[in-house]
């Protein structure tokens, strides 16, 4: 525990380092409305599929987009946006808002598929929000830190929830 | 928990350096220029130690590779300052890079001398960075490194045992310079399991370890060279 402790306190220190002044704000391509995507049963994974099957969960193509909004689905300008980039065959480019150090390793299949946690419970609440984030990825930014993965890391005793710290850190 | 070890027959291994490519790509081992290779600061998890004995034409070459023995009793965790290097839950020997200081004290008490210190940051030619291992690091400038026996591959085979919902097969979990061994002399297992071909050749009467009276308890053994005429 002593060790735990210890790793724990220089993390704390290097993501307080790092995290200062890193965040910038960004206007998204699109102002997505995640709530609306929701309240119409969207699940994540319709969008972020990879996030059951691979390390990360990346932003959608404009071709991901397509399948419900290939038809005028509402008369707004968001929604053509989709429509002008698929015909014009360019990327949406999201602008990534969550992002791990580099030397943290992730496996977003680990956690939702085998391990079963709700997206929400690092994310916070995403469905609930009408309008798009608006700071870039920055260290750690949107995700709690480690003392967030630690939760479930340390409290639930799970045997597929280890503290060995090389299990994230290599 | 398994006890991961590993076994190297040394009348099998022919020296062919497979397992020495296997670990540096599998683990994205810096390669450094030949200025800094004669100046002490090769890169290797794993390397083979060349050892020529007798006179021309009676020449007998001994060949061993040595890589990270993974000692039960680790005198290198032991000197690190930040519990940089530790050993974990399997029994392995770690080293959390972002936390290294980069003293090398381990690499001072560490006997077999598998550690290897980062001098420079790593530079990969435009053509190699495609294969590069995405579930490994880039270690930085500045930090000690050394082989993990490929801890990402048993994390990946714990991931797929529990996906097909069953116990960890050894099979699941082999590091690659055990996968890519052409002459089979490398065999990787649990130690404990009196099944596992590992644990019944480390029980061989040719079994040795690695500076045993030092009293690290390395989980790699060595299988002696058969005595053949010269």
């Amino acid at each position: 525990m002593r060790r735990l402790a210890s790793g724990m306190a220089v993390v704390a220190v290097m993501a307080a380092a790092g995290s200062a002044g890193c965040a910038r704000e960004v206007l998204q391509p699109v102002a997505f409305n995640h709530r609306l995507h929701a309240d119409n049963n969207v699940p994540c994974l319709t969008c972020h599929p990879t996030a059951a099957t691979g390390q990360g969960a990346t932003l959608p193509a404009v071709s991901v987009c397509r399948r419900c909004h290939e038809d005028v689905l509402y008369e707004a300008p968001e929604e053509a946006k989709i429509r002008l980039a698929a015909e014009s065959g360019h990327a949406l480019g999201w602008v990534p808002v969550f992002a791990l150090r580099p030397y943290v390793y992730f496996s977003h299949r680990r956690h939702v598929t085998l391990g079963k946690v709700a997206c929400a419970a690092c994310h916070g609440d995403v469905e609930r929000r009408s309008t798009p984030f608006r700071m870039a990825a920055g260290p750690f930014s949107g995700i709690r830190g480690m003392g967030a993965c630690l939760r479930c890391h340390d409290e639930s005793h799970s045997p597929y929830a280890g503290v060995d710290c090389v299990d994230c850190h290599r | 928990m398994a006890r991961w070890g590993m076994v190297i027959d040394l009348d099998r291994c022919t020296g062919c350096g497979a397992c020495v490519a296997a670990c540096k790509v599998e683990n994205n081992v810096q390669v450094v220029s030949p200025a800094e290779g004669e100046r002490g600061r090769r890169m290797h998890w794993l390397r083979l130690l060349v050892e020529a004995r007798g006179e021309y034409p009676h020449v007998e070459v001994r060949i061993a590779p040595n890589l990270c023995m993974m000692c039960e009793n680790p005198p290198c965790t032991k000197v690190c300052p930040v519990h940089a290097t530790y050993r974990g839950e399997d029994g392995l020997v770690g080293q959390i890079y972002p936390r290294c200081i980069g003293c090398r004290y381990c690499m001072a008490a560490c006997p077999y001398s598998v550690k290897a210190f980062n001098w420079g940051s790593p530079e990969w030619p435009e053509a190699l960075l495609s294969t590069l291992n995405p579930d490994v690091s880039m270690r930085p400038k500045g930090v000690v490194e050394k082989c993990t026996f490929c801890y990402h591959r048993l994390q990946l085979g714990r991931e797929k045992a529990r996906a097909e919902g069953r116990p960890l097969r050894e099979s699941d979990y082999q590091p690659a310079c055990v996968h890519s061994c052409p002459a089979d002399a490398m065999t990787f297992g649990d130690l404990d399991d009196a099944l596992s071909p590992a644990a019944q050749l480390s029980r061989s009467t040719r079994a040795t370890r690695a500076l045993e009276h030092l009293g690290t308890e390395p989980r790699v053994f060595y299988l002696e060279k058969r005595d053949a005429p010269l």
